[in-house]
């Protein structure tokens, strides 16, 4: 026993690197799979503060470009309103509004944090649980999707971007409707849309956008324009390299989405699969 | 002594705001990080217990990641280095060995010394870090690719800023 404790004793160097070491790698692991940083995190209020405080000096660099983009999604709403579109009809139809419910509200939200060239990207915003933020909800910017709304502190919340190896999104051709999912590839700016038919028939710059089937984004945002293709030899299906929508350098002013009517369909579906009998 | 602490206390403050702050911000490219806080280990005394380097490089991690989430791998890179600092001192040490109050500056130790110093231990620090950070091995070349090219540049910062500070010796 005595033997023992001298020997640790004389490497005690090697056993306090080991142990810290292994504190570390713990802390990796948590966060490579839970996606949830243990002990200090950015949702943290103190480097969530700081950090608002360095992006509103770097705000100012990226002005004119956040004015065009905003300008960009200003004229799509415009061109969307009532006012500007051209009745054919010859009767007024009133109860037609009626029909209607808000589904899907937008959040304000501004990026206080960004990264880009890590393996695993993360946001943080400045929105959190007192201004109703959940886990999960999707973020998305003027030119397009962003990203989902990972953890929330009542101030703040972090995003796993579209540039996370560990995320996907099912996304569909605008033109024809194939759906497949999309996985970034590791180059930011570019992400990956697989299992694709080859059927398929798709040119350079195509819209990619997201489907209806995700209780996350609305169907119809922007995911990215095409910009080369390749057949997978061994699924024969064909892989579509985009170009994502947004601009990950500059993203600024986003929006958080909160679908109201999701509680609802989940309850359901999970009503669906637990009652189904073979 | 006191004076001596206190230096290593606004160096500590410095360095992290720079690193946090500054380069952090500049990301010139999916190659090149800079991470010029490295600097900070490099600079610690030579006989300051070894353990107490560890403890002191973990907390650098933790505080230099906290803002991008990456705190363990910022954490394991630097206790790492921490670690085999005595070995790499005692590598490169020169033939009559390190005086007992040296500190490893170009100042006292020359430029040669110095360089080869810094310039093994960004590598070491660097392979951990971006090994870590990409958790897997199928990159293999990319990653190294990375961690030269990071290197380079983590390692120029790294002189200049020594040189910004460099005062010739016998001036006191």
């Amino acid at each position: 026993m005595r033997n023992l404790l001298q020997l640790l004793w004389k490497n005690n160097f090697l056993i306090l690197f080991v142990l810290l070491e292994i504190l570390c790698l713990y802390m990796i692991v948590q966060n490579q799979y839970y996606q949830r940083a243990v002990f200090i995190n950015s949702s943290n209020n103190v480097v969530g503060n700081l950090l608002s405080k360095i992006n509103s000096v770097k705000q100012y660099l990226f002005l004119t470009q956040k004015n065009t983009e905003l300008q960009y999604q200003n004229a799509n709403l415009l061109a969307s309103d009532s006012t500007s579109k051209f009745s054919l009809t010859t009767h007024k139809d009133t109860s037609h509004n009626k029909d209607l419910i808000q589904q899907y509200t937008y959040t304000v939200a501004k990026v206080i944090n960004n990264s880009v060239h890590h393996s695993n990207n993360y946001l943080t915003l400045d929105k959190g649980s007192l201004n109703g933020i959940q886990r999960d909800m999707g973020v998305v910017g003027p030119l397009g999707v962003v990203g989902v709304v990972k953890e929330v502190s009542p101030h703040f919340c972090t995003v796993l971007s579209l540039l996370h190896k560990e995320w996907k999104i099912n996304g569909k051709l605008k033109k024809s409707g194939e759906f497949g999912p999309v996985a970034w590839n590791g180059k930011p700016l570019y992400a990956n849309l697989e299992e694709i038919p080859t059927s398929a028939r798709i040119t350079k710059g195509d819209t990619i956008v997201t489907t209806s089937f995700s209780t996350i984004f609305p169907e119809g945002i922007h995911l990215g324009y095409i910009t080369s293709s390749k057949i997978e030899p061994a699924k024969s299906t064909l892989s579509i390299e985009m170009k994502l929508a947004t601009n990950f350098y500059s993203v600024g002013e986003v929006y958080i989405i909160t679908n109201r009517l999701k509680t609802e369909q989940k309850e359901l579906e999970h009503k669906t699969d637990s009652t189904h009998v073979d | 002594m006191l004076i001596e602490i206190l230096l290593i206390i606004v160096r500590f403050i410095l360095l992290v705001t720079l690193q946090v702050v500054v380069l952090d911000n500049v990301q010139l490219s999916y190659f090149i990080n800079p991470y010029l806080y490295v600097l900070f280990i490099l600079l610690l005394p030579i006989n300051m217990p070894r353990g107490l380097v560890l403890i002191i490089a973990l907390i650098l991690g933790f505080v230099v990641g906290a803002p991008t989430n990456t705190s363990g791998i910022h954490g394991a890179a630097c206790v790492f280095i921490g670690y085999m600092r005595p070995f790499v001192l005692k590598l490169i040490a020169p033939r009559e060995g390190y005086e007992s109050d040296a500190k490893p500056t170009m100042r006292e130790m020359g430029l040669n010394w110095f360089f080869s110093y810094a310039a093994i231990m960004v590598f070491l620090h660097h392979t951990v870090l971006f090994f870590l950070e990409v958790f897997r091995l199928s990159e293999f070349f990319t990653t190294i690719m990375r961690i030269v090219v990071s290197s380079l540049f983590t390692l120029a910062f790294i002189m200049i800023s020594v040189y910004l500070f460099y005062k010739p010796k016998g001036q006191r």
